[in-house]
């Protein structure tokens, strides 16, 4: 919903030249990403029946759309960018993936654990990965928060609400 | 006419709707006021809860939470210069300002009654306008409804947008991940790896979840969002003078206006609608210094734009099935996996679901002026609890909102994977509201086309043939051509040096 991304704001002292290498490096990205995404389609439609536009059969809609997408990520990677994009310092990258690896990583684990281990142990595994990159917690906090964030969870959910899941299990 | 809005009023103040109501509201508020989680995330969130109760009751919630984040989205932009939402980005240009002068406690009290106001009209423009447009649509066959639909994506992704190659390739990037699954025709399925799971599609909370709120929360894990410090507001600082309403009246019609009218066109929506009520009332003032500074006009004309759109958006909604952006596409999507089409066929189908969501409107922004008033220094304390407990906690709340839909891991593993596409998407500054619109008007985008030419025997002239459809499409023309114009404009900073 909102355009806020935790990158620094567009280099403009440090020249437009590099500004628009990283535009163009992201143009080039994005664009063969949704070339081959689309390249994909078409296999994938060519591979089932076609059909006529007249009959059209399952592969029909997937082959139109691919070709669009990849007319549409050639366009992106080839033609000339407005911007200038945020020059991509190697610390923010770096801080940037250990987050996104923190959240995604959290989210995996709990549905890893959610039917080996039960709720409880999967949420606290969820708290103590996601807020791994935050130094400032105290484990004490970590520990607490998981607590309350299982107490909570299961009386909502599984108590009210009846979602089919256990407390603790072993299902290895 | 006013039997049905009685029964439905009925309806919206039996005990399960009232409260998931004010369920929704109050959570739309808290959503709105946060400036890390927008309300389509929260709405996705919250889609699995809707499976245990009564779908109108359910819809009454979803739709609450999303008028409620708009009323806590402009709390947010005067306390804190940030919008809670996009559609309140305007109100930080007069509402901070007036923080600052001190004038906090009557921004924030205009502002909710210029917010009561618009809804009140849009709905009031809804419950006249909808029932007669559904009559009127009744006669749309494939090709106009294949147009509309194009129509509505092209117009969605290409409103706001600095980037409008971006948004058209994430439309149809959408519709390509629409067609997973299944044929609607033959049952043949398409890109599931032969994995059973992917034979109904993606589970679409699981890809809304992934795309809104699992980025939102990776950009803000180092780097909370600003929140409200210890100030307190008294309801007496609150209290408008006569000036400050006198000066209000003209924007809040004009803004609601504004809103209305770009609110029921498919595609266009809030944040437009903001916009333009701005700049009109910079226009037309006889002050036009002021605005930047505090103009109190500047509040109150673009958040009765808004709230006013935010209601008569759910006429094509309702009546055509044809979502405006994609928190109404959500909602047309919640309605579908409960087994009402939203449509033509709607109003008098289903009349419940209708007139009690309409009725809802009534009763919610009455209880959101409880909210915004009254109660707004309880807010401003709740609003204190740190970022670094509330992410942790909302990351649990997603994944075992995810797990209850099927009961299965499957759908969390899809989160994650959303979760990582959204936000390299999200770098690559690629807007994610047209995938999301993409993917659920996909399906129906397919039935249109495969319908209108198979009727025509193969023959794609039908879609210009008929002249609902040919006005439809040529709007769309009118947007690309519009979209290739404002590129070639100035701004291109760099784009003759590399040709």
């Amino acid at each position: 919903m909102k355009p806020t991304v935790s990158r620094n704001p567009p280099d403009e002292s440090g020249g437009e030249g590099r500004g628009a290498n990283f535009a163009r490096m992201e143009n080039a990205i994005l664009g063969l990403f949704l070339g081959l995404v689309g390249a994909g389609a078409i296999a994938e439609g060519l591979s089932l029946p076609v059909g006529s536009a007249m009959r059209m059969g399952p592969g029909y809609f997937p082959i139109l759309i691919g070709g669009v997408l990849v007319v549409l990520g050639l366009a992106i990677a080839l033609l000339p960018s407005r911007h200038v994009a945020a020059a991509w310092e190697r610390a923010d990258l770096a801080r940037g993936a250990v987050d996104v690896l923190a959240v995604i990583l959290a989210v995996t684990s709990f549905g890893f654990l959610v039917e080996r281990l039960g709720l409880v142990t999967s949420i606290v595994a969820a708290v103590f990965i996601s807020t791994a990159p935050i130094p400032a917690m105290s484990l004490r906090e970590r520990f607490v928060l998981a607590i309350c964030l299982a107490a909570g969870s299961y009386l909502i959910f599984v108590y009210a609400l009846g979602v089919s899941m256990p407390g603790f299990t072993f299902n290895w | 006419m006013l039997e049905n809005l009685v029964s439905g009023l009925a309806f919206a103040l039996s005990m399960d709707a009232l409260i998931y109501c004010a369920i929704g509201v109050t959570l739309g508020t808290f959503i709105g006021m946060l400036p890390g989680i927008g309300p389509m995330a929260a709405i996705a969130m919250l889609v699995p809860l809707t499976y245990y109760v009564d779908p109108a009751v359910g819809i009454i919630m979803l739709a609450g939470i999303y008028y409620g984040a708009a009323y806590g989205g402009s709390t947010a932009s005067i306390l804190l210069n940030l919008p809670g939402t996009a559609n309140t980005a305007i109100t930080c240009l007069d509402g901070y300002p007036m923080t600052q002068q001190g004038r906090a406690g009557i921004a924030l009290f205009m502002t909710t009654i210029a917010s009561f106001f618009g809804s009140i009209c849009g709905l009031v423009i809804l419950v006249g306008f909808a029932p007669s447009l559904s009559t009127a649509v009744l006669a749309f066959g494939s090709p106009e409804y294949f147009s509309l639909v194009l129509l509505g994506l092209l117009a969605s992704a290409l409103a706001a947008t600095d980037y409008p190659l971006r948004a058209v390739a994430m439309i149809v990037l959408g519709l390509l991940l629409g067609s997973v699954g299944a044929d609607q025709n033959t049952g043949i399925t398409r890109f599931t790896f032969d994995s059973p799971y992917l034979y109904d599609g993606f589970t679409l909370v699981a890809f809304a979840v992934g795309l809104f709120g699992i980025p939102e929360i990776i950009s803000n894990v180092r780097t909370p969002p600003s929140r409200i410090g210890a100030k307190s507001i008294r309801l007496s600082a609150m209290l408008p003078t006569r000036e400050d309403w006198r000066r209000s009246w003209l924007p809040m019609i004009r803004g609601t206006s504004i809103g209305a009218v770009l609110g029921a066109l498919p595609g266009t929506g809030g944040t437009l609608a903001t916009i333009l009520s701005y700049s009109t009332e910079k226009r037309v003032s006889r002050r036009p210094e002021e605005f930047g500074n505090g103009a109190i006009e500047g509040v109150t004309g673009p958040e009765s734009a808004n709230n006013a759109a935010i209601q008569t958006a759910f006429i094509p909604t309702l009546t055509l099935g044809i979502p405006g952006d994609a928190v109404m596409a959500l909602i047309v999507a919640t309605l579908m996996i409960h087994g009402i089409q939203p449509g033509p066929l709607l109003v008098s189908q289903h009349p419940t679901v209708f007139w009690g969501l309409a009725a809802s409107f009534l009763v919610g922004n009455v209880l959101l002026l409880i909210l915004n008033i009254p109660l707004i220094g309880l807010w401003i304390r709740i609003l204190s609890i740190p970022y670094k407990y509330l992410f942790p906690a909302i990351i649990v709340f997603v994944c075992i909102g995810a797990f209850s839909i099927n009961t299965s891991p499957f759908d969390i593993y899809m989160v994650s994977f959303f979760g990582a596409l959204g936000y390299g998407l999200r770098l690559l500054r690629c807007p994610p509201a047209p995938l999301l619109m993409g993917l659920i008007l996909g399906p129906m985008l397919e039935v249109h086309l495969r319908r209108a030419l198979q009727i025509a025997n193969g023959d794609p002239l039908v879609f210009v043939e008929r002249p609902i459809s040919a006005a439809f499409l040529m709007v769309c023309v009118a947007l690309i051509a519009a979209a290739i114009v404002r590129r070639r404009k100035p701004g291109r900073t760099f784009g003759e040096a590399k040709a």
